[in-house]
């Protein structure tokens, strides 16, 4: 009689354990997620957005030093306008030259020394043939500084360095293209 | 007895009597359950044993200006920022807002995960600023320097985005959320 007591007492205790511990464990997994929860609070900011309007870039402009192509500071510079593509001679596809025409813009007057680094898309104004190859090509301009940076397997991306006058009003640059079959012309200002 | 504690203030109660004396017999589960049971019950209002509870106070402010300071909780009661209009590629706007921690403890602050990074289909990009890395110190009464700090949002158009497509639009309103919260 007292074994089975013993016996039932411990069943019972080992019973009690075991709810003890579930409910234990169940408080904790609830209440964690819980906790964490209430100790944040969170501010709120709203504004409205709206753009401008502009148009389609078709490059960029950055006032330099000629010298060490370090950026001029509070010198804005826009390229104004790239036109005027125009296939020069009736060779095939892929030997044909032509030219093109970049206008910048930057107010100021003048400073010493200063140059123009311009990069442009010559394939953004839509001027140029549909059939133009721009792999292999080149550019090149007889105004145009010399820039090591200026890559011709970039193309129809063109990056040149252009002088202080080119800004004065009515002024342009006038850019040779070349296929890649193309011969003769100036040297290229990027290098091939 | 709530399940959700009350916005902004919170008991603390760290040494419930009863938790003494939960026989050592009963095995570590059933410790560890209860314990957390009793922290959990300690930040709530109508918890047991909060006989030697200390206040504790979490709460976050905004602030356009660094001066008039709002809870801002919710959207319908958000800082309002100066708009953002006449946006172009060229010409990135920021906002920033100032944040007090008006909590009686430390704060770490975060951007919330859902804050947009971009808008209008692409054509505007948004960035946040880091928010700082130690937390914030807390104090309720004022808002003193230790407790102040400011995050930045950058509004953008991406470069190469579509001209067409995107200049002119425009977008009501723009939610971005700073979470402080408790280590």
């Amino acid at each position: 009689m007292t074994v089975t007591l013993r016996r039932a007492r411990a069943a019972v205790a080992v019973l009690v354990v075991a709810v003890l511990a579930a409910a234990g464990t169940r408080l904790a997994a609830d209440t964690t997620a819980r906790t964490s929860a209430a100790w944040t609070d969170d501010v709120h900011a709203t504004t409205t957005v709206s753009l401008g309007t502009w148009s389609p870039q078709i490059g960029t402009c950055t006032a330099v030093k000629a010298a060490t192509l370090e950026p001029v500071a509070n010198r804005p510079c826009e390229v104004v306008d790239v036109w005027g593509f125009q296939v020069q001679d009736s060779r095939p596809v892929g030997s044909r030259w032509a030219q093109i025409k970049v206008d910048i813009d930057s107010p100021g007057g003048y400073v010493k020394d200063l140059a123009f680094l311009v990069e442009v898309d010559l394939s953004t104004p839509g001027d140029a043939p549909a059939d133009w190859q721009y792999a292999g090509g080149w550019f090149s301009g007889s105004t145009l500084k010399p820039l090591a940076s200026a890559r011709c397997a970039d193309l129809p991306v063109a990056r040149m360095l252009l002088p202080e006058w080119t800004v004065n009003p009515g002024t342009f640059v006038e850019i040779d293209l070349r296929e890649a079959g193309a011969v003769g012309g100036q040297p290229a200002s990027c290098s091939r | 007895m709530s399940d959700t504690p009350p916005r902004d203030q919170r008991r603390a109660a760290w040494h419930p009597r009863w938790r003494v004396v939960v026989p050592a017999v009963l095995g570590g589960g059933v410790l560890v359950g209860f314990g957390a049971a009793a922290t959990s019950a300690a930040w709530t209002d109508d918890a047991y044993g909060v006989a030697e509870a200390s206040a504790a106070l979490v709460d976050l402010r905004g602030s356009s200006d660094g001066a008039a300071w709002s809870p801002a909780d919710t959207a319908g009661t958000a800082v309002r920022l100066a708009a953002v209009t006449g946006l172009t590629p060229d010409k990135p706007v920021q906002r920033t807002v100032h944040l007090w921690n008006a909590s009686s403890v430390p704060l770490a602050l975060t951007w919330a995960s859902t804050n947009p990074t971009t808008l209008l289909d692409g054509c505007v990009a948004v960035t946040y600023s880091p928010l700082p890395p130690a937390e914030l110190a807390g104090s309720p009464s004022s808002a003193t320097a230790a407790a102040v700090t400011s995050a930045t949002v950058t509004f953008s158009v991406p470069a190469g985005a579509n001209a067409a497509a995107c200049s002119g639009r425009s977008l009501g309103a723009v939610d971005v959320v700073v979470q402080g919260g408790t280590s």
